[in-house]
């Protein structure tokens, strides 16, 4: 299966602060992003997964209603997700809450404000994490 | 022909007996009365031969695979106890864990120290001395890294979540890393923990923070000795000896401005007290000043005199009564010199020179000081110094500058030649660093001085100089003025710092150039001292 490129890949920003939403949003285009949508809720962004398959996903920790966290428990276990990337974004730096978002599936966590250098390392990992897990998923098929 | 009796007994006991019966009568039958065996019995014969054939090349193998085995087993408690050896071996504590996060009996006799307790078979949250809070977070990053693949964050950084200082109750730092474990395949299989004491190391590096901080303590009182010299004043006025009766606002105003300035000197012991006494002070309702002072005085007093210490250190003894300083090139000040007298003023010129110009011999000396203790510092070897005490005799710097120089010759002889080692010194009952004294007085006319450096030190040994020049005729005093003779040398060999033995000559040069004399007196075992005899002089020549 042919790897991706990073202007294929399709990712979504779910954030209640629209400031957030477009800091992230500038520095993504920065990397080479092309297919960046934003939700500010669960519900909006449950909305926009159904009809358009994510790479990436980019979930803010703490929201009012449903949390980030939440957000990712309900959708980590689904086969469909099996290689969509959900990254973390928080404020928390703490080691518990790192601990937490990892073990509910969480590929990678970026604390607030998001630096590009960081970003950009981290991208870089996901990125070969989704192209070795559709690899995978793909043998897997076989 | 029969077939032995040994034999149908055997057959009966593997073949059980109604089969050795039949293979009896099947080989017996067609037997011929001779005895000849037929075809149909030779047959059967051989088939059985090859029968048994069969089974005692399987034995053999069976018993030389044994053999193997058996080897195989002993290379793998060989290999066992020599990588306990070797995990021994290392000094640190070594011990591997799975999925479950539960240790193995593989673990290095270090854990014993270095953890405190043996680990196998237990929890490495518990072995770690985490509460439960903290162990069920462990266990959960332990779970995530051996999840295959669920995160794309690599083993390292997800390790950083884990703890990495363990805490001994004997108060050693040990610091805990981790190693992933995998198996041919690449598949994760266990997690290395390896805990090492680092407190030797954290020590050393406490000592050199605190070396740091000194360096920085120093520079900044150096830098502005009015603002160190009145810093002290105040701590005197205000805490120590006090005199004029303070109000509560005056000292709490006059104490934090205080502790501002021991802040920046890095004073951090007095900033300490004063920080303290100034809370105290918050939380009382009335303040008796007196009572805030006499609580701290004692503390304060010490203090005191450590930073008195480094000012000393700095500027040389009754700093702070010293005035403030003018600082101009010898070469500016010539000049006006000059200007003077060509003005007409020769009186005033001469007392220019005399009293302005003209620097203290005790300042002069200051690089001598400096290379005795950088000689002392290269050779690692200890000296105290004393400077002279007088800085009253003064003279022009620039003609004396050559003399000057010269003496680091003798600054490298007395580190090099006067220092004995110290079990020496301790049993002729002196002090264990070698000591160097120098003074400065005027000689029988004021218009000469003395300067004399005194060493308490090996001294010159007579008789080895004696035979090294020949001198059989000489009294002691006149042979020991052959240490200035260039080439000599009573040194065997000759080291890097000295001992080639033209040094001295070279001061006594500089000396004599100036109309001087130099003489030196010496007592093997006690010691030596240099006299040197020069003129005053006051103006360029």
């Amino acid at each position: 299966m042919a790897k991706l490129n990073i202007t294929d890949m399709k990712t979504l920003i779910v954030d209640d602060q629209i400031s957030n939403i477009y800091d992230l949003e500038t520095l993504l285009k920065n990397i080479g992003f092309t297919h960046v949508d934003h939700a500010s809720d669960a519900e909006k962004a449950t909305e926009k997964m159904e009809t358009t398959h994510y790479n990436i996903i980019f979930i803010d920790w703490n929201m009012p209603g449903r949390s980030g966290y939440n957000l990712l428990q309900q959708y980590r276990g689904e086969r469909k997700y099996d290689n969509t990337a959900f990254v973390i974004i928080s404020a928390e730096s703490g080691n518990h809450y790192i601990v937490e978002a990892l073990k509910a599936g969480a590929t990678a966590y970026i604390v607030k404000p998001a630096v590009e250098d960081t970003l950009k390392k981290q991208i870089e990992r996901v990125f070969s994490w989704i192209n070795q897990r559709t690899d995978s998923l793909s043998t897997q098929k076989i | 022909m029969t077939i032995s009796d040994k034999l149908v007994q055997q057959l009966q006991q593997h073949l059980g007996n109604d089969n050795t019966d039949a293979l009896v009568a099947g080989i017996m039958e067609g037997t011929a009365p001779s005895g000849e065996v037929s075809l149909q019995g030779m047959n059967l014969l051989s088939s059985m031969y090859a029968i048994l054939k069969d089974v005692s090349i399987t034995y053999a193998e069976y018993e030389s695979q044994l053999e193997e085995f058996v080897e195989m087993r002993l290379q793998m408690e060989k290999l066992n106890s020599s990588t306990h050896a070797v995990l021994d071996g290392l000094g640190q504590g070594i011990v591997f864990f799975d999925s479950q996060g539960i240790c193995s009996d593989i673990y290095s006799k270090s854990c014993l120290a270095i953890l405190e307790s043996q680990p196998s078979e237990r929890h490495i949250g518990e072995v770690l001395g985490l509460d439960d809070n903290d162990r069920k977070q462990m266990q959960s990053l332990i779970d995530i890294v051996f999840q295959d693949q669920s995160t794309a964050i690599p083993f390292d950084e997800l390790m950083q979540l884990a703890p990495h200082r363990y805490v001994h109750s004997g108060g050693n730092i040990i610091e805990i890393n981790y190693r992933p474990m995998h198996d041919p395949s690449g598949k994760l299989t266990g997690i290395l923990l390896v805990a090492n004491d680092i407190s030797k190391e954290e020590a050393a590096k406490e000592e050199i923070r605190l070396k740091e901080a000194r360096i920085v303590r120093m520079l900044r009182i150096a830098k502005d000795k009015m603002a160190f010299v009145g810093y002290l004043r105040q701590i005197e006025n205000v805490l120590l000896a006090p005199t004029v009766k303070s109000q509560k606002e005056d000292f709490a105003r006059n104490l934090h401005t205080i502790k501002g300035m021991s802040k920046f000197f890095h004073l951090d012991a007095i900033t300490s007290i004063l920080h303290e006494l100034e809370n105290v002070m918050k939380a009382q309702e009335t303040v008796c000043v007196e009572e805030m002072r006499s609580v701290c005085r004692d503390a304060i007093a010490a203090l005191f005199d450590e930073a008195k210490g480094y000012g000393r250190e700095i500027w040389g003894n009754n700093f702070e009564i010293q005035e403030d300083v003018v600082i101009l090139p010898v070469s500016y000040a010539t000049e006006f010199g000059k200007e003077l007298r060509e003005q007409g003023a020769q009186g005033i010129a001469f007392s220019y020179f005399q009293k302005i110009v003209s620097q203290p011999v005790r300042d002069l000396l200051i690089p001598f000081e400096t290379q005795l203790s950088y000689f002392a510092v290269m050779t690692e070897k200890k000296i105290n110094i004393t400077m002279p005490a007088s800085g009253e005799i003064r003279v022009f710097p620039t003609v004396y500058k050559e003399f000057f120089e010269s003496l680091v010759h003798i600054a490298r002889n007395i580190v090099d030649h006067a220092s004995e080692p110290e079990e020496t010194r301790l049993k002729a009952g002196k002090s264990p660093e070698l000591n160097v004294k120098m003074d400065v007085s005027y000689g029988s006319f004021k218009n000469t001085m003395i300067l004399t450096i005194e060493d308490d030190g090996k001294g010159i040994d007579i008789e080895k100089l004696r035979k090294k020049i020949n001198a059989t005729g000489e009294n002691e005093e006149a042979l020991l003025q052959h240490i200035f003779d260039p080439k000599i040398s009573t040194r065997d060999s000759v080291s890097e710092e000295s001992g080639r033995g033209i040094g001295l000559n070279a001061v006594k040069a500089a000396v004599e150039k100036l109309d001087g004399s130099i003489n030196v007196a010496s007592k093997f075992g006690k010691g030596s001292v240099f006299t040197l005899s020069l003129p005053i002089i006051w103006e360029p020549r």
